[in-house]
């Protein structure tokens, strides 16, 4: 294979993968850093994602790391400015927490304003509820098309940098290329 | 005196020569099969503890940071850093061609004790990062001096065999952090000075074990006959590009783009398998960490079973086996939302894509001659392969982000990583990597000193 095929395939790459990095805020995303803040003790700082109010309800302090056995959070729905996002937590010998978090959009992004009751139109995934974000059809195609590049990428630079022949292992004639 | 240490002045014109003039046999089999059950104990513990030491950070990071001060990014800095050490280990690991496989081997085991025990008693982050940094330099350098020494010193029919238990020890190293902490659990060292430091003490047990195995251990033969010659002495044992000759650059870029992509798949599904398992398949964390040990433990059978395979059918259809029902579960494995399905799949992903790293360590040391063995070993696993592990779950953690990633599921982000590289894995290695078993060692040193 010539090196133009492998700057080709080089050029495919970048032209799958640069589109890969927009990014959008889910607020899903945000009950999640905000459970996983309130489950590493200390450490944790879930003021950034909810009032300590609310924080509390879910676990008082003082945390101690992994004292949520299970954070679960599943698909929500967006209206506007305001979202609603299921959630589950087990706290290690306590009591199993489920509900609803309603997040609006600030200026630094989404953040918890308020825990509801559940709601039967939103559930967890392990619930029978949606699962947040996922692959379109698309990718998974260009996630083919992608390893296809790689492999013409890798024999591109097989065929720039490495030569056929004197091998080491082919010169002692003791194995197959 | 080592009785194998290279004399002061190259007498024989080939390492051959010099092997039959000195009456040294270059067969490994000529070893005492009770210095070899020795040899392969010691490489042991130093393979366990560089899978031991991978995990404990991760496992200690939030009372380190509680103790320490820190946030989740310096966390994440932290971590860079390190990783970077291990990267860097290239350097080291490169000097085992200049300065002998054994005082490398011993060399970082005692610069890793040394890393671990600084870590033990840091004081703030800072020093906690250059630490485990010091730490990673020497860890980095040791696998490939371990797999160098296991191919030199054992017969070609029990190759792979002993390669499979010494990289096996990688995986059984991770796994008892978990242990290690359910112990320590038991003495109630929470919330103590010694809570997360007591892990780094540990640490020193590699110095302990070489303190009493290293009198024992000698230079690989074929080292030290290579060195001795008089051909083998005209050869390059200092620059670190040699790999790089046109004789050998071939293989080590096969070998080395195989490693990448293999390694960033394998690396990535198991840092994000426990989240993936806890966040969007709602598995407890107690219940994540029984399927991680059970299939932990099937892994290092896969080790076992791959290093078997290796001597009976060859190393490639081995491979290409391996590989292909890696990437099979591994896709598999994070569309499963069921847990009680994802454990079966869960042990043959494990098994098969921790236990392939047994025969990546063959190709990156059988096709390569004695006097640059160690440095192709170093480029393949250090300049790679460990690249690869920082690349993939860093690309798994940016598509996946719940809040933030184009995809917004890790799940899918790790199967598309798995297709996108266990693909070229399958590619590069049925198109470009030879088959080594039973491969003559000798007759490549031959080929290289003539």
């Amino acid at each position: 294979m010539k090196p133009r095929a492998a700057a080709a395939a080089a050029l495919l790459l970048a032209a799958v993968l640069l589109p890969a990095c927009a990014s959008t805020e889910r607020p899903e995303g945000v009950v999640e850093r905000w459970l996983i803040s309130l489950n590493v003790g200390e450490a944790g700082q879930p003021e950034r994602y909810a009032p300590d109010e609310l924080s509390n309800r879910i676990l008082p302090p003082p945390r101690d790391p992994n004292d949520l056995d299970v954070i679960e959070v599943g698909k929500g729905r967006i209206e506007g400015d305001t979202a609603l996002v299921p959630y589950r937590v087990q706290v290690v010998d306590g009591p199993n927490l489920d509900g609803v978090a309603r997040l609006t959009r600030t200026a630094d992004g989404w953040r918890v304003v308020a825990l509801l009751p559940r709601d039967p139109t939103l559930a967890v995934p392990s619930e029978g509820g949606r699962h947040v974000g996922g692959a379109s059809a698309t990718l998974w195609v260009i996630s083919v098309v992608l390893a296809l590049a790689l492999c013409l990428l890798s024999a591109g630079l097989m065929a720039l940098f490495g030569r056929p022949d004197a091998t080491a292992a082919t010169g002692s004639g003791t194995v197959d290329p | 005196m080592d009785e194998r240490e290279p004399p002061a002045e190259p007498a024989a014109d080939t390492a051959a020569e010099y092997a039959a003039e000195h009456a040294v046999d270059l067969d490994p089999s000529a070893h005492d099969p009770r210095y070899r059950r020795k040899l392969l104990w010691l490489l042991s513990v130093a393979t366990f503890f560089e899978g031991y030491d991978t995990f404990v950070l991760a496992l200690v990071l939030a009372p380190i940071l509680a103790d320490l001060g820190g946030t989740e990014s310096q966390a994440g800095i932290v971590r860079a850093i390190t990783s970077v050490g291990a990267v860097l280990g290239f350097l080291l690991a490169a000097q085992a061609d200049r300065i002998g496989r054994k005082r490398l081997l011993l060399i970082t085991i005692v610069g890793y004790t040394a890393g671990t025990f600084l870590t033990a008693i840091a004081v703030s982050l800072a020093w906690l990062t250059v630490a485990q940094f010091v730490a990673q330099v020497f860890l980095g350098a040791e696998w490939a001096v371990a797999v160098t020494i296991v191919v030199e010193e054992f017969p070609r029919q029990h190759r792979g065999r002993a390669l499979g238990i010494v990289t096996s020890m990688n995986t059984l190293g991770g796994i008892s952090v978990g242990l290690v902490a359910f112990v320590l659990g038991l003495f109630a060292f929470s919330g103590s000075f010694f809570e997360w430091r007591i892990f780094y003490v540990l640490g020193i047990v590699p110095l302990i074990m070489v303190a009493i195995g290293r009198r024992g251990m000698h230079e690989t033969r074929r080292y030290a006959a290579v060195r001795a010659s008089e051909a083998g002495a005209a050869l390059d044992h200092t620059n670190i590009w040699e790999p790089w000759h046109p004789a050998y650059r071939r293989n080590v870029l096969a070998v080395g783009l195989m490693h990448f992509f293999r390694f960033a798949a394998v690396s990535a599904g198991a840092f994000w398998w426990p989240y993936y398992a806890q966040q969007e398949v709602g598995m407890s964390l107690s219940l994540t960490g029984i399927y991680l040990a059970v299939a932990g433990l099937l892994g290092a059978v896969g080790f076992l079973v791959a290093g078997r395979l290796m001597d009976r059918i060859g190393r490639r259809p081995t491979f290409l086996l391996y590989m292909a029902l890696a990437g099979t579960f591994g896709v598999i494995l994070f569309q499963t939302f069921d847990p009680l399905l994802m454990l079966p799949i869960l042990c043959v992903a494990i098994f098969c894509g921790l236990g392939s790293a047994c025969i990546t360590s063959a190709f990156s040391t059988e096709l390569f001659p004695t006097y640059v063995r160690s440095r192709a070993a170093a480029w393949c696993r250090n300049a790679f392969e460990i690249p690869g592990g920082i690349v993939g779950p860093l690309i798994v953690g940016l598509l996946g982000d719940h809040r933030t990633g184009p995809i917004g599921s890790i799940g899918d982000a790790m199967s598309v990583l798995f297709i996108v590289c266990i693909v070229p894995v399958l590619f590069i290695a049925w198109r470009y990597i030879p088959e080594t078993r039973g491969v003559d060692l000798d007759a490549m040193d031959r080929e290289a000193a003539a």
